[in-house]
């Protein structure tokens, strides 16, 4: 067995206590820096890149990875406890994750995403080790229009995003597609929405809309209504999830890992659309879909499974290739060449002690992550009795201070605060954000691909359907419709007959 | 009270001109990096940085500013006080960004004195498995026939600068495939999506070496050390294919000319050393210093080149 | 009684406005046509069917009559001390410092918190500054201007 070989080679170089002790160094940093509200696991693996610039090649790379799933999973605490999402892929955590929190159970979706985090982990680095060459592939055989079809599934998955009306978050995800499209277009380089305004050039930072519709928007309506703050300091009723709730998050944590493996391997889209799909079909495999969005387990346990298993294999194409998936990537691209490793296909065959110890460094991050982090539970859940007029000046402060260093922006800090009153209006009006967040992210690439595949065909449309993996997805995105169209239609009809 | 304020600080260098240049640096130098952590620039930055600290005695500071290309940090540098204290390290996109950029807040031209220059790396035509050409006369041939496309890293980008220019000097007509990166822009010629992208060495070398890319002409006249068996743009018969990747030191336009020129000594002094040259050499590149004079007059010929490849080749922002 | 629900209207119009700005915004960037769209085409239709899915949400509203619920109060008080003291902090960083802006914010916002105390809001204001301090400063070594430009000379 090659595979073990390999594993027993990783495991007997990362095993040393230099290396432990990084590992658990960087678990901490990033958890320390990733719980902050504001600050996403972007901004917390920029600054704490640094740190890693002194120390020898593979101890960096291995306090890095530290670093990383502490960053991603203070990521998910912020998104649980103060309904903010640091990144793309906790908008869905937010959904259930908050209200969980919001009944005095936010110690059982902390641990619920810790495990769930942990045992996806673990997949995703097996399924790493030992398939990364053909998943390399499966990335390769993505083109334009398949990516076009994707994220066309992912648009129609995200109406299961919203638990009100419709046609009302029907109309969030399209203000979010719209909203994704300020900046240079790709295609012609035309400046869209940017009044002249050079910031804008790169489009609104996701961290930005976050801080302003989640954040303010909800410190915002805290501060005028004493029972959402009551309710954010609820007695906590348990602290570990029971014996059901175990039974309830096995089968999401499976299917999470599963999808969130499988898309994770696609750059760019992958690290985004998996903890989305996860929810999606979490919701609909449900035989208790209206307790979604009113704090169901399976929709913390599934979604966070999914963006932890992404998380591993979104190391593939940056691993064999050095091409990095996402910004986060890039930047821990960024650390390896500053340590001398440029990854590509050759550093599995000419430096296996580096490879196999990053990737036996991985699974001990995820362990690490979940020893420190379980028996943490109970004193992230003690934030939540802080007293409210403490804690709000905090999270603004905190806010602030992230979405200024993503960019080192000021102009940011100002954009946050409109999108500040925006989401208070949102939350006045009863509009879900988690539907405009996802057409936020989708919409320039949507638009991209769009556009791409047909200059590629020469303006031929059937390139979406003749291609076979496009057309797969094509078919599941109409069986979708169809599901979201049918339940619609049937109730519009009982209410007319009520009537 | 910005004028006011600089308006002293010009009076207070006239005045004290000769005493405080003779000490020049007496406080920490910034250098903008006009790029997010972790790219090529600001690594180069950081090296430089350490190197002149070192020098000085004073500390470097290195300072990112992205965001709207690297619109964001240059024009940051244009507005600083013209002293020395404040500088950017600029790529070959500062000159090719306003043939393309009709509004940027500042004017390249004018709001810039151009210090030092750091290294250069070529770049390289290669392409995946969408195309059988094993050498370039091959892809000159099969694009003659058929329609071929190009991907880039995104509208004016110094890899459809190079495409375009090698298509012009090779006459023949490519379609550009615009991507967000050059990270997609490569992930597509591989999958065999796109037919061909002109890579920086830097960004291709991995790749190439893997199997996954065959690199089929660098730019420029000097074949680069570490792919010695692919042939220059020159020997293949398609001479003027001169585009390079570069990174060069900038400073505001009005620095005082001895301050200009203690930059560009003791930068070209790092840039010289041993570690320098390894340095570079990781990523394909190579330490080429050059004077002041020569810095400029490099800046001003590309500022005048890159908008006529642009008309000819129909490049504009809409 | 019943009435129309004025929370969905709102959202309908808020549908609409912003959907006509985006398609009057996106009509003065070239179309193209379905297959070789211009930088206009996307942004266009999008504004068109956000604004037809608000003018929907509008009519919905105003057929299907539910219970009146007393129109949820608007607070401006919060409203506008925290976005005021978010743009204070964003103007204030460069011009006045880190410490300067932290005690400005964390005070300022406290002000529209319940139960405001002096004591309080200065406690918590040192202390958000103390943590500042050591973790963006001291620990990360972010760039940030940190004393007023004055107090350097």
């Amino acid at each position: 067995m090659e595979l073990l070989d390999h594993l027993a080679l990783g495991f007997s170089t990362a095993l040393s206590f230099n290396n432990l002790f990084y590992a658990f160094l960087g678990s901490v940093l990033g958890t320390l820096i990733g719980v902050l509200p504001g600050l996403g696991p972007l901004a917390t693996i920029s600054m704490l890149l640094p740190f890693t610039f002194g120390l020898d090649p593979l101890e960096a790379l291995i306090m890095l990875a530290g670093i990383y799933y502490g960053a991603a999973y203070g990521g998910s605490t912020t998104a649980i406890l103060v309904n903010l999402p640091g990144e793309t892929s906790s908008v869905v955590t937010v959904i259930d994750g908050h209200q969980m929190a919001r009944q005095g159970r936010a110690g059982v979706a902390l641990a619920t995403a810790a495990l769930g985090s942990f045992f996806a982990g673990c997949v995703g680095t097996f399924i790493l080790a030992a398939f990364a060459a053909p998943l390399t592939q499966l990335a390769f055989s993505f083109g334009p229009a398949e990516y076009f079809s994707l994220m066309a599934m992912g648009l129609v998955g995200a109406v299961s995003l919203a638990s009100g009306p419709l046609i009302k978050s029907i109309g969030m995800i399209v203000l979010g597609l719209l909203l994704g499209l300020v900046g240079t277009d790709v295609a012609s380089g035309a400046m869209r929405y940017t009044f002249g305004l050079p910031q804008l050039w790169d489009g609104i930072d996701f961290v930005v809309i976050a801080v302003g519709i989640f954040a303010f928007g909800e410190v915002i309506t805290s501060l005028e209504r004493k029972e959402i703050r009551d309710a954010l300091s609820s007695p906590i009723t348990r602290l570990w999830p029971s014996w059901q709730d175990f039974k309830d998050m096995a089968p999401a944590v499976l299917r999470g890992s599963a999808i969130g493996s499988l898309v994770g391997v696609l750059p760019g889209a992958g690290l985004s659309l998996a903890s989305f799909f996860a929810y999606s079909l979490e919701k609909k495999t449900s035989r208790t879909p209206e307790r979604f969005g009113k704090g169901a387990i399976q929709g913390v346990a599934g979604p966070e499974a999914a963006n932890n298993a992404a998380a591993q294999t979104a190391f593939i194409p940056t691993l064999t290739l050095g091409i990095p998936g996402s910004a986060t990537m890039a930047l821990m691209l960024g650390a390896m060449i500053v340590h001398n490793i440029q990854p590509g296909p050759q550093v599995m065959t000419t430096n296996p002690t580096l490879f196999w110890g990053l990737i036996a460094s991985m699974w001990i991050g995820n362990l690490m992550l979940v020893i420190l982090n379980l028996p943490l539970v109970g004193i992230w859940v003690k934030l939540l009795s802080v007293p409210f007029r403490v804690l709000f000046p905090a999270i603004i402060l905190f806010c602030c201070i992230g979405v200024y260093s993503v960019q080192n922006s000021i102009f940011d800090i100002y954009l946050a605060a409109g999108f500040g009153l925006f989401g208070y209006v949102l939350h006045k009006l009863h509009c879900e954000p988690a539907p405009l967040m996802l057409g936020f992210v989708l919409g320039p690439m949507i638009e991209e691909n769009f556009r791409r595949a047909l200059v590629l065909s020469k303006g031929d449309f059937s390139v979406f359907v003749t291609r076979p993996i496009s057309a797969v997805l094509l078919a599941i995105t109409a069986i979708l419709l169809i599901m979201v169209a049918i339940p619609a239609i049937r109730s519009r009809r009982q209410e007319a007959f009520e009537e | 009270m910005r004028y006011l304020r600089s308006a002293i600080a010009a009076a207070a260098a006239l005045l004290f001109s000769a005493a405080a240049h003779a000490e020049f640096p007496d406080k920490p130098v910034t250098l903008i990096v006009p790029f997010a952590a972790g790219g090529s620039n600001d690594i180069l930055a950081r090296h430089l940085g350490d190197g002149l600290s070192k020098i000085w005695g004073q500390p470097v500071v290195v300072n990112n500013m992205p965001g709207a290309g690297a619109a964001i940090g240059s024009a940051h540098v244009s507005k600083a006080a013209p002293d020395g204290y404040t500088l950017l390290i600029a790529s070959v996109t500062f000159t090719m960004n306003p043939a393309v950029q009709p509004n940027l807040p500042f004017d390249p031209r004018k709001d810039f004195q151009p210090v030092a220059m750091l290294g250069q790396v070529p770049l390289v035509l290669v392409v995946g498995k969408a195309l059988e050409a094993k050498t370039v006369q091959e892809l000159v041939a099969t694009a003659k026939k058929q329609e071929l496309n190009y991907a880039d890293s995104g509208l004016g980008t110094v890899n459809q600068f190079g495409a375009e220019l090698f298509a012009q000097s090779a006459g023949i007509t490519l379609t550009p495939v615009h991507y967000k990166g050059g990270s997609e822009a490569m992930t597509a010629v591989i999958g065999g999506h796109s037919d061909m992208f002109m890579s920086s060495m830097t960004q291709a070398l991995p790749l190439i070496r893997g199997g996954q890319l065959r690199g089929l002409v660098v730019t420029g006249k000097e074949r680069a050390t570490v792919v010695p068996d692919i042939p220059t743009t020159d020997e293949a018969g398609i001479p003027g294919v001169d585009v390079q990747q570069w990174w060069g030191i900038m400073a505001p336009a009005g620095t005082p000319m001895d301050v200009v020129e203690k930059l560009n000594a003791d930068i070209n002094k790092v840039m010289s050393t041993e570690a320098t040259k390894e340095f570079l050499a990781r990523d394909a590149g190579r330490p080429t210093p050059m004077s002041v004079q020569e810095f400029s007059d490099l800046i001003s010929a590309q500022l005048k080149k890159w908008p006529e490849v642009a008309d000819k080749a129909g490049i504009k922002i809409e | 009684m019943k009435t129309v629900n004025h929370r969905d209207v709102g959202a309908g119009l808020l549908y609409v406005v912003l959907g006509l700005a985006f398609t009057i915004g996106a009509s003065g960037y070239r179309m193209g046509t379905a297959a070789r769209m211009g930088p206009g085409y996307f942004p266009f239709w999008l504004g068109v069917i956000l604004t037809v899915i608000g003018a929907v949400v509008i009519f919905n509203a105003v057929r299907s009559r539910v219970a009146a619920e007393p129109m949820e109060r608007w607070s401006m008080r919060g409203l506008l001390t925290v976005l005021a003291c978010v743009v204070a902090f964003g103007f204030l960083l460069p011009h006045a410092g880190l410490i300067v802006s932290v005690l400005f914010l964390v005070i300022g916002v406290s002000f529209a918190g319940p139960d405001f105390s002096w004591r309080v809001a200065l406690a918590t204001a040192a202390v958000l500054l103390a943590l500042t301090l050591a973790l963006f400063v001291w620990l990360l070594d972010l760039q940030f201007t940190i004393w007023p430009p004055f107090a350097t000379f």
